[in-house]
């Protein structure tokens, strides 16, 4: 969903974007309310593409051009013992999944731009949906990863190219979403420790996601404790609704106390973007959260 | 509500299935304190790296071993005689590290893999692996016999069934078709040239070269070299794999699924149902996690909060505050509604035949015990 507000902020400021998931997922068409747009792509909103990157397209995509004999990789790479091996020990999937993503920053106006500074792109912000903490690590480290097992011969050469454009602090940066609750905000910090550790890559911030708004702010705050007295002495329904109330005020201070653990314990920008209600997840949603992160970019 | 318990208290195995984050951990350590605390030796088992159990138990520290929970000290409960609670904490790597120990023929061919460069990676993320290692664990604790019932939370997978295929494929991947091309004939260097003869035929030989230059043939090498020190484990990896299938397809295991109360959740949980059944997996039962409270028999609210019966004072901040309130408990009710609304198409689909049961969303985070038979008096 950050994602998805990220591609449209940008689009919103005149940006040719690419909004690529991994893993074949294909959310992004859901919450844009477009057709699913397939390893080939296709259109979510103006200016903004999708691609669904599926380890086995982008695998067959690249080893054909990289191997020339279809016939090869037939094979090789279709072989039920072999492909397991290439994809799962040695990350190949993983490393190509990043491949493709730098071939879409490579995309020229007509066919590929490669890494010619001076080639116009096809698009100004290619936006990846990640995958979630555990692969994420093991995603962006597979460049370094092959790099370290082959040492030698194009799949190195490859790898490095694609490390390399993931350490481009001009070109490169990783944001991560959270919630405003214990367990996701322990795994984001140890997840932007692991990256700090074991990834040469620029961490912009952090966006906490779904943070619902203070119920009452400003004189309404202060007519509160006398509002919930009232509400109580009614009874039945006022009864019920200052529960609720008073439920949805200690949650919004649980949740201040995570965002601040996130800014006390990592150097990076936080960001919290409101909390949909369920009706909303969706193009207007989009919008919404789009506007939130106008500012960051 | 006991209709989980009561299918706890008839079974020896129970494996909790669902998505991530929907709360399936919280779910089984509470199942299991419940059994423990009607006075059964019970054990909970996780695989979730996030150590979100120990958090729950309020365990420490490495949990590869099963741990008795302090619950008199802890709970300030002493459950009946018999009545334990055990937790460990699957770490995958080790397991693996484990069952190459039980395994191997002999002390050389365990450290020919244990030190071999791809075990590692292999043993991590060789995908399967951490399903595989989940199973074998929860093979052996059964088979030790020492827990009344083990409660089995699985990895967090993207297709629900994924538990339960992964072993066989990952067996599958290492068997020996596998090991005919990999394999080095002792004494031999191992070539592309070779396999391609052995598995592809001549014709294809000089094909091989292109990838063997183009991959690194020390690569090949060295996962051959992987494979064939694997080769003496993949028996008794195999004879495992199909006792516990057997084990969870029989009268003894049960499985229960957690899912979030929302669209996209159910359909996941409605489809992992009908595979389940399918795939003749004894399914007995699910959990509707997080659910919006129900608002007092869902009647229809007053049109306005002066109706409901909040008073109207003329003083700043007032009319702003009662409004906001009202608003919000609206927002509430209509939440509750829909979520009965997508639970209700689920027990359409599924039938009455298992029980439903729906857990309201808890304030705060479920992570001590105390929450945790809080959580309890739902299931």
């Amino acid at each position: 969903m950050v994602s998805g507000a990220l591609a449209c902020a940008a689009a919103a400021r005149g940006k040719q974007v690419c909004l690529a998931e991994v893993a074949g997922s294909e959310t992004q068409a859901a919450l844009f309310d477009a057709d699913p747009v397939g390893y080939i792509g296709g259109p979510l909103a103006p200016s903004i593409r999708g691609v669904s990157i599926n380890p086995a397209d982008a695998v067959e995509e690249y080893l054909v051009r990289m191997l020339r004999f279809r016939l090869l990789y037939e094979l090789v790479f279709r072989n039920r013992y072999i492909a397991p091996f290439l994809n799962g020990v040695m990350g190949l999937s993983d490393l190509i999944t990043v491949g493709k993503v730098m071939d879409l920053e490579w995309e020229g106006l007509d066919g590929p731009a490669d890494d010619d500074p001076a080639a116009e792109r096809r698009y100004d912000l290619v936006v990846v949906d990640g995958p979630a903490t555990g692969h994420g690590v093991s995603l962006l480290r597979a460049p370094q990863a092959m790099m370290d097992v082959t040492r030698v011969g194009p799949l190195h050469a490859n790898a490095k190219l694609i490390r390399d454009l993931l350490a481009d602090r001009d070109k490169t940066a990783v944001v991560l979403v959270t919630l405003a609750e214990e367990m996701p905000v322990n795994e984001t910090i140890e997840l932007a420790r692991a990256l700090a550790d074991r990834v040469d890559v620029q961490v912009a911030g952090v966006v906490v996601n779904a943070v619902a708004p203070p119920l009452l702010t400003g004189p309404a705050a202060d007519a509160w404790p006398a509002v919930a007295k009232a509400g109580r002495a009614a009874g039945g329904d006022a009864a019920a609704a200052v529960e609720d109330a008073a439920r949805a005020i200690r949650d919004r201070e649980r949740a201040d106390g995570y965002v601040h653990r996130l800014r006390d314990e990592l150097a990076l920008p936080v960001l919290e973007l409101p909390l949909l209600s369920p009706g909303d997840i969706g193009a207007d949603g989009l919008g919404t959260l789009a506007t939130a992160l106008e500012a960051w970019l | 509500m006991s209709a989980l318990q009561d299918i706890v208290r008839a079974h020896r195995v129970v494996v909790v299935c669902g998505t991530g984050g929907v709360g399936k951990t919280t779910c089984s350590a509470a199942l299991a304190l419940g059994a423990a605390l009607d006075g059964r030796k019970a054990l909970v088992m996780t695989i979730d790296p996030a150590r979100r159990l120990a958090d729950s138990l309020g365990l420490n520290g490495d949990m590869n071993e099963a741990a008795q929970v302090d619950l008199p000290g802890l709970l300030g409960v002493t459950p009946p005689p018999g009545g334990e609670l055990h937790a460990m904490m699957l770490d995958s790597k080790a397991a693996f590290d484990e069952m190459v120990t039980r395994f191997s023929k002999d002390e050389a061919a365990r450290e020919r893999i244990l030190g071999n460069s791809y075990y590692q990676r292999a043993s991590e993320s060789l995908s399967g692996s951490q399903e595989y290692m989940a199973m074998e664990k929860l093979r052996q604790v059964v088979e030790a016999g020492r827990y009344d019932v083990v409660v089995l939370d699985t990895p967090p997978t993207r297709n629900a069934l994924e538990f339960l295929e992964a072993p066989g494929r990952l067996l599958s991947m290492l068997h020996d078709g596998a090991l005919k091309w990999l394999v080095r004939p002792t004494g031999k260097r191992w070539s592309a040239a070779r396999a391609a003869t052995t598995i592809f035929g001549k014709g294809q030989q000089a094909m091989l070269g292109v990838f063997e230059r183009f991959v690194g043939g020390d690569v090949l090498g060295g996962i051959s070299e992987f494979v064939t020190a694997f080769s003496g484990l993949l028996d008794g990896m195999g004879r495992r794999a199909a006792e516990v299938m057997e084990l969870l397809r029989g009268d003894e295991a049960a499985f229960v699924m957690v899912a979030a109360p929302n669209r996209i959740a159910l359909t996941e949980a409605l489809y992992f149902h009908d595979r389940l059944e399918a795939a003749d997996i004894p399914f007995r039962g699910f959990v509707i996690n997080r659910v919006s409270p129900a608002h007092a028999d869902d009647h229809a609210l007053p049109d306005s909060a002066t109706a409901a019966g909040f008073p109207e004072r003329d003083e700043p901040g007032w009319t702003d505050a009662v409004d906001a309130v009202w608003a919000h408990h609206r927002g509430r009710h209509r939440q509750s509604a829909i979520d009965r609304h997508h639970i209700a198409a689920l027990q359409e689909h599924c039938g009455d035949s298992v029980p439903y049961v729906l857990i309201p969303t808890f304030e705060g985070e479920v992570h001590d015990l105390d929450a945790l038979r809080k959580l309890l008096e739902y299931l």
